[in-house]
């Protein structure tokens, strides 16, 4: 049960109600931006697909919070133009 | 070159329409030249909100289908000559008409026109994404009641997705005594929320019933609203941000007596 007057109780209920909204949005994002992150670093690392992930999180704001974490023991030996 | 804004909310019931009809004689009577575009297919209602409901004769889907030209669909409004409305057809077979076929309408009467106000239909379904495909910038209408905020956040989730150059947003029927009492969410608070410029807020008020059933543009009898609604047309045509203060008349030990007394009546 939440104090306040109406208008503090309603905004309080609406953050968090759009909060709610942007977790369940987007379902397949990681997924996806997981997909583009390996695509990505696999231009300058050895990785596998698996070995990059994503995770979008929320905080008080609704602001989104993206972490990617990708783990490589090589890194791809680049070219260099004559 | 037209400004072409669709006029969206996601919720229905939150006075698109309304909004639409009344924002466009307010820019009209500024100096522009102004068409106010019926994209609820079917559940067209911008001509009954303007009382043209009787002098149609052609609408946007003989445009499309070309049984005449965009010029013979407009219905000029009474007492304003640069309001014209392009009526929305009744009928129910809509399954033809396309987004590029409203953007192709869009375009031919961008050319005569400094502002093209779309009214969307309700929802996020095929109707919002063919009033949308033509349009270059977005306003989003929303009431301060968490449902109606919910939805027009998903709006603007999908409006996003489109290449807008601008969203803003007005908050309609909102009711000053209860924002000074603290008991409704107050229009900066949505703004900041839904992180979109408000460029209006229009109070909740008996002349919009009045003017419901009327037909026709607020008037100068409906002095609050109606200076509201001037407000939000010089932000829109400007780019400023003033905002209607709907509180001020129940602010301070008088303000106190009238929500007091508002209340009891109600």
């Amino acid at each position: 049960m939440e104090y306040g007057t109406p208008n503090s109780v309603g905004m309080a209920r609406l953050k968090q109600v759009l909060i709610n909204d942007k977790h369940f949005n987007p379902e397949r994002l990681n997924a996806i931006l997981s997909n583009d992150a390996h695509k990505l670093l696999n231009n300058y690392f050895e990785l596998a697909p698996e070995q990059v992930a994503a995770d979008i999180a929320f905080d008080e704001h609704g602001n989104y919070i993206i972490r990617i974490k990708a783990v490589s023991n090589r890194v791809k030996i680049m070219g260099i133009l004559p | 070159m037209a400004r072409k804004i669709v006029i969206t909310s996601g919720k229905g019931g939150v006075g698109k329409t309304t909004v639409c009809a009344n924002l466009g004689a307010q820019l009209a009577m500024m100096g522009f030249r102004v068409v106010l575009l019926d994209v609820d297919i079917g559940l067209n209602n911008l001509d009954v909100v303007a009382g043209i409901e009787n002098r149609i004769v052609y609408d946007i889907v003989d445009v499309i289908e070309n049984k005449c030209r965009p010029r013979q669909a407009l219905v000029q409004y009474d007492g304003i000559p640069s309001l014209y409305i392009l009526p929305s057809a009744h009928s129910y077979n809509v399954g033809k008409v396309t987004g590029e076929n409203i953007k192709q309408v869009i375009a031919n009467l961008g050319v005569t026109f400094d502002y093209i106000l779309i009214d969307c239909p309700a929802g996020i379904e095929l109707g919002f994404h063919r009033a949308v495909f033509g349009a270059s910038e977005a306003i989003v209408v929303t009431t301060p009641h968490i449902s109606a905020i919910r939805d027009a956040d998903k709006v603007v989730s999908i409006l996003n997705s489109y290449n807008m150059t601008g969203i803003n947003l007005i908050v309609n029927r909102v009711r000053g005594d209860l924002i000074a009492g603290g008991e409704m969410i107050d229009a900066a608070s949505i703004s900041e929320m839904l992180r979109l410029k408000l460029i209006g807020v229009i109070p909740d008020d008996d002349g919009i019933a009045r003017f419901s059933s009327l037909g026709g543009a607020v008037t100068a009898r409906e002095a609050k609203v109606n200076q509201a609604y001037a407000v939000l047309a010089h932000n829109l045509a400007n780019g400023t941000d003033f905002v209607f203060d709907c509180t001020e008349q129940y602010r301070g030990i008088w303000g106190n007596i009238k929500r007091s007394l508002k209340r009891r009546l109600n």
